[in-house]
């Protein structure tokens, strides 16, 4: 299991669009993967999870993978955190 | 076998006349507790394999109106379509949505609302005003799930060449009833600015707004037709009205044949003055009919779209790209580009809810207040400005305070270009919208500080006459001829006349025959109308005699009611002009 601390950049926060192509990049993926916002976990492969986390710009969420490739999947999705969701 | 004759009246959103049968568009869900509780219990297998059909269905349909909008929208409003789709394919949602009915055993369509629910809760408990807005974008999906599952009427059904009828239209039900020849469209709300006006006028179909509850009284068997010049929608037409209307689609149709003689024709009136005569403009694939028809200067480009399209302010190279792609399509004619007009009608992310929002935070007022964006497309249009061929123009100006602002901004832009080493036209003109009264009247003092006014009519009066035109209850009270507006309007030339600047009028008055040989005789430079108008205002002008025409504006600017007004200038024009307008010669 790999857990890693992000944060987000972009001004937007994590609105409609970077959403759909999060759940879309970790979808490619066989392992499970989580985001932890406050507390609440919700499943990373869903938008409509992500959507209900309402991460705004300089929120700091947990990510979780767990899976046989867990390492692939771990640096593409924070790669995609870090560049603000293509929108820096 | 047909009831009587039945004439609606609403207002005049897209121009054409068209006869045929309805498609009566619910877009609303109905209310299905009846039925559901006569049935009796649940089936829940029956419940979940409804809900898989449901969201297939709504897959379906939401992939035709995606390949659809692809062809006719570009990947900023794609993005929308895009966004709901991955809604749809959500399997983790879908997961939670068949566990709740076999918990419950309650049927899917409860479900799938209190789940929604619990996501549009969430989305709305964020700080962020962008996020709530994102709300809308889960209503449409959840507005097309319900309707499969409760087996609505499905758009998909639309027949062809019909008139639709509906309550109002979302953006995607108009991009896909595009795609099957519309007769035409009349709704029960909108007004002549939503976006069932615009689409329908670029599509070139009649449309007839704010009917009232129209979509209640049309029946599927009724006959309709629908004159998208006059706002009107009749049901069951007699013979006598079908054959009047048939004869005028007929001449229409050799008309417009004949109105391109004139795109080659000066616009200047009979006695040799000459009216400039300008487009306004939104999109960009109106550019090259622009051109290539009319050779014409864009009077006024709209930004607003630039905004709409993302729900955030553009950044400078995104605008540059668009006010250069116009100034170079358009080279050597003139584009003069307003700063965005958002608010109002228009929806600001970061706006607050206002009670009066036409009074309250838009146009110019935001710019001011957000300096940085406002900045960002100064630059923008100062950069595509160096073929000497840009203007730029502000709107909702209210006061001299404003423009001394405006004007140490403008200079500032400047200066920061010349630092980057940036290059732009150091002459370019600036121009303000005079459409708030406060504006009109102190138009003496306005016009020493800027190149050009330009009157935006349909807010002038709508703020002199405090009538909401798209209030369908009092927006017959919206009236031109009044002679308030009138004298305002002769306030503002007179004052642009003072110290010289040059006046254009580019709201829908401009449009309009009547009005515009008042517009004329009252002295104003240069029209800027609609491209649907363009050579239909040209031979107006080429019928009118300048001289006379100063005459007639002079007498009605005396007059003290509407009515004496309109007979006044439809005598007149009568006179004049009418019967060479009636007799479709050009």
């Amino acid at each position: 299991m790999i857990m890693r601390k992000v944060t987000i950049v972009n001004k937007a926060g994590m609105h409609t669009r970077p959403a759909s192509m999060l759940v879309r990049i970790a979808s490619k993926y066989k392992s499970d993967f989580y985001i932890i916002k406050s507390g609440f976990q919700i499943n990373g492969k869903s938008i409509i999870g992500v959507m209900t986390l309402a991460a705004e710009q300089g929120s700091e969420v947990t990510l979780k993978f767990d899976g046989e490739d867990e390492e692939k999947a771990a640096t593409e999705v924070i790669k995609f955190f870090e560049d603000g969701f293509g929108e820096l | 076998m047909q009831g009587k004759e039945q004439i609606y009246k609403g207002l005049a959103a897209s121009k054409g006349i068209s006869i045929g049968k309805p498609f009566l568009y619910r877009a609303e869900v109905p209310n299905y507790n009846m039925d559901i509780a006569a049935t009796g219990s649940v089936s829940v297998e029956k419940e979940i394999s409804d809900y898989t059909q449901a969201i297939e269905q709504s897959i379906k349909e939401l992939k035709k109106i995606f390949a659809l909008a692809k062809e006719k929208l570009d990947d900023k409003h794609l993005q929308i379509f895009d966004a709901q789709l991955s809604f749809l394919y959500d399997n983790f949602f879908h997961s939670k949505v068949r566990s709740g009915i076999e918990e419950n055993k309650k049927p899917a369509y409860e479900i799938f609302k209190d789940e929604i629910k619990l996501l549009e809760n969430a989305i709305l408990a964020s700080g962020d005003d962008y996020m709530r807005e994102r709300v809308n974008d889960v209503e449409d999906m959840k507005n097309r799930v319900l309707r499969n599952l409760l087996k609505g009427r499905l758009v998909s059904k639309i027949t062809e060449n019909a008139i639709v009828i509906a309550k109002n239209l979302t953006p995607a039900d108009t991009i896909l009833f595009s795609n099957r020849n519309m007769l035409g469209i009349a709704t029960d709300l909108g007004g002549i600015n939503s976006h069932v006006a615009i689409i329908s006028r670029s599509l070139n179909i009649p449309a007839v707004v704010a009917m009232r509850d129209v979509s209640f009284r049309i029946n599927q068997e009724d006959i309709l037709i629908i004159d998208g010049y006059k706002g009107l929608l009749i049901s069951n037409p007699t013979e006598e009205t079908i054959q009047s209307y048939e004869r005028q689609i007929e001449k229409n149709k050799e008309f417009e044949k004949k109105l391109e003689e004139l795109e080659k024709l000066p616009s200047e009136t009979k006695d040799g003055k000459s009216i400039r005569l300008s487009t306004n403009l939104e999109f960009n694939n109106e550019v090259d009919y622009v051109v290539s028809h009319f050779g014409c200067d864009v009077g006024l480009y709209r930004t607003e779209h630039l905004f709409l399209e993302i729900g955030d302010f553009p950044d400078e190279e995104e605008q540059y790209k668009q006010y250069k792609f116009l100034a170079e399509h358009l080279y050597p004619g003139k584009v003069t580009i307003r700063t965005f007009d958002i608010g109002g009608d228009k929806i600001l992310p970061d706006a607050q809810k206002e009670s009066n929002p036409f009074l309250g935070w838009r146009g110019i007022r935001i710019s001011l207040d957000k300096k940085d964006d406002f900045l960002t497309q100064l630059r923008a249009i100062l950069r595509a400005s160096t073929g000497g061929n840009v203007k730029i123009m502000f709107p909702m100006i209210s006061g001299v305070e404003e423009v001394t602002q405006i004007i140490e901004l403008l200079n500032e832009a400047k200066a920061r270009l010349r630092t980057d080493k940036l290059r732009f036209d150091e002459n370019i003109e600036i121009g303000i919208m005079i459409e708030v009264p406060s504006a009109a009247i102190v138009a003496g003092d306005l016009a020493q500080m800027v190149d050009f006014f330009s009157i935006g009519t349909n807010d002038l009066v709508q703020y002199t006459l405090a009538v909401d035109r798209d209030s369908s209850l009092v927006c017959e009270l919206y009236e031109k001829f009044h002679p308030a507006v009138l004298r305002m309007l002769n306030i503002v030339i007179q004052g642009a006349d003072k110290h010289n600047i040059p006046v254009t009028v580019c709201g829908e008055m401009a449009s309009d025959p009547y009005a515009s040989l008042l517009l004329i005789g009252l002295g104003v430079s240069e029209l800027s109308v609609e491209a649907a108008s363009y050579l239909q205002i040209k031979r107006l002008i080429r019928l009118v005699n300048y001289e006379e025409a100063g005459k007639i504006a002079k007498k009605v600017l005396q007059m003290n009611t509407i009515k004496k007004i309109k007979d006044y200038v439809e005598q007149c024009f009568n006179k004049n002009i009418g019967e060479k307008l009636k007799s479709y010669d050009i």
